[in-house]
């Protein structure tokens, strides 16, 4: 578990998913979280692809909870041993949105990826439509690498899609400054 | 069976398989090549991979000169609702430097455009190869951006060149 005050990652459960399922039929939901298309799942396909791709130490899946109430859900996944690199994915339920909720969680598990899973770069791909992730993203202190011309269709047109990186040594910044404003 | 002005590019038989089995364990064009570090592929699993491509519809040709096999090119990762793919080629060393590359480009973009109705081809290429940076940004590529240290190659982190064409900068070039 991974736990800031009233945050908590833990690890997802059979119960989590009437919710998961119910965030991915949602249109507006699926339009932030996901690049690929709107499709019309049902329920026990969407059972299926779950067990298709359970949390593993290579595809780390979290719920995220605030005071015990289940707002989302988080991923730390795609590892590349070799280059020692992960993704963050992160979904928050409709109206939990603007709420620091999101770069809370993505604070978390980049410290985790760093401190416990010895990475050295962790990364995130976002649309460069999604102004209100990039901005929680940048106060995480993720930096700006690409700007990828018409990679996704997204309801009707094409958008451009951004990736993001920190590495190790930018985190360990962030943690001494952040350190120093609270002795400050 | 698609031809540019030096090369032809047709499909990967049997016969080049050892030859592009060699090309594929070079530490230098491994990465080009394979997703997963370099490890000592046995023949039997380097053809089951060639095998899989084929049944994927992956674009997956063999690059002829003069009647010789020359390297290998592709375009793999199709995306069709966003209408895109990612562009991959390796030249045996021997063969590098005689235009051989840019001219295969130029066929796989477009067979990509023209015969896949591709909106975007994408690629990403080891800040360190220079040599191949040239050649896409000759071919009419952009580039996108670096992903920092998101190689691990030959004992130290490299950073990616994230680079592409959209089917309109394509049209404009012909």
């Amino acid at each position: 578990m991974l736990v800031d005050g009233d945050l908590t990652l833990r690890p997802v459960t059979e119960e989590d998913l009437p919710a998961r399922y119910a965030w991915t039929v949602d249109a507006q939901t699926h339009l932030i979280a996901d690049s690929r298309p709107l499709l019309p799942i049902t329920w026990e396909r969407y059972l299926e692809r779950s067990a298709g791709r359970p949390s593993s130490p290579d595809n780390e899946l979290y719920t995220i909870e605030v005071d015990g109430r289940r707002v989302g859900h988080c991923q730390l996944t795609l590892f590349d041993h070799l280059a020692r690199s992960a993704m963050v994915g992160i979904t928050l339920a409709p109206g939990e949105r603007g709420r620091h909720v999101g770069r809370r969680s993505v604070r978390l598990l980049v410290d985790h990826g760093f401190r416990d899973r010895g990475l050295h770069r962790v990364w995130l791909g976002t649309s460069s439509d999604n102004i209100a992730g990039q901005r929680a993203d940048r106060a995480v202190g993720f930096v700006q690498e690409t700007l990828e011309r018409e990679q996704s269709w997204v309801d009707g047109r094409y958008v451009d899609e951004m990736r993001m990186s920190i590495l190790r040594h930018e985190w360990d910044a962030v943690q001494t400054r952040a350190s120093a404003d609270a002795d400050g | 069976m698609l031809t540019g002005e030096l090369v032809t590019l047709r499909p990967v038989t049997t016969a080049d398989l050892p030859l592009l089995y060699d090309l594929m364990r070079d530490p230098a064009t491994w990465l080009s090549a394979s997703d997963k570090p370099l490890w000592p592929i046995p023949f039997a699993a380097f053809k089951e991979m060639y095998a899989k491509r084929a049944a994927d519809e992956e674009a997956e040709f063999s690059i002829e000169a003069d009647g010789v096999l020359v390297g290998r090119c592709a375009l793999f990762g199709f995306d069709v609702l966003s209408r895109n793919a990612t562009l991959g080629i390796s030249l045996i060393e021997q063969q590098r430097g005689k235009g051989y590359g840019r001219d295969a480009v130029g066929v796989l973009l477009d067979y990509g455009f023209n015969k896949r109705n591709l909106h975007r081809i994408h690629l990403d290429v080891l800040a360190g190869n220079t040599p191949a940076i040239r050649s896409y940004l000759s071919s009419g590529f952009v580039e996108e951006g670096r992903l920092r240290d998101a190689a691990y190659v030959a004992g130290g982190f490299d950073d990616l060149v994230v680079m592409s064409m959209l089917r309109t900068e394509w049209l404009a070039r012909l």
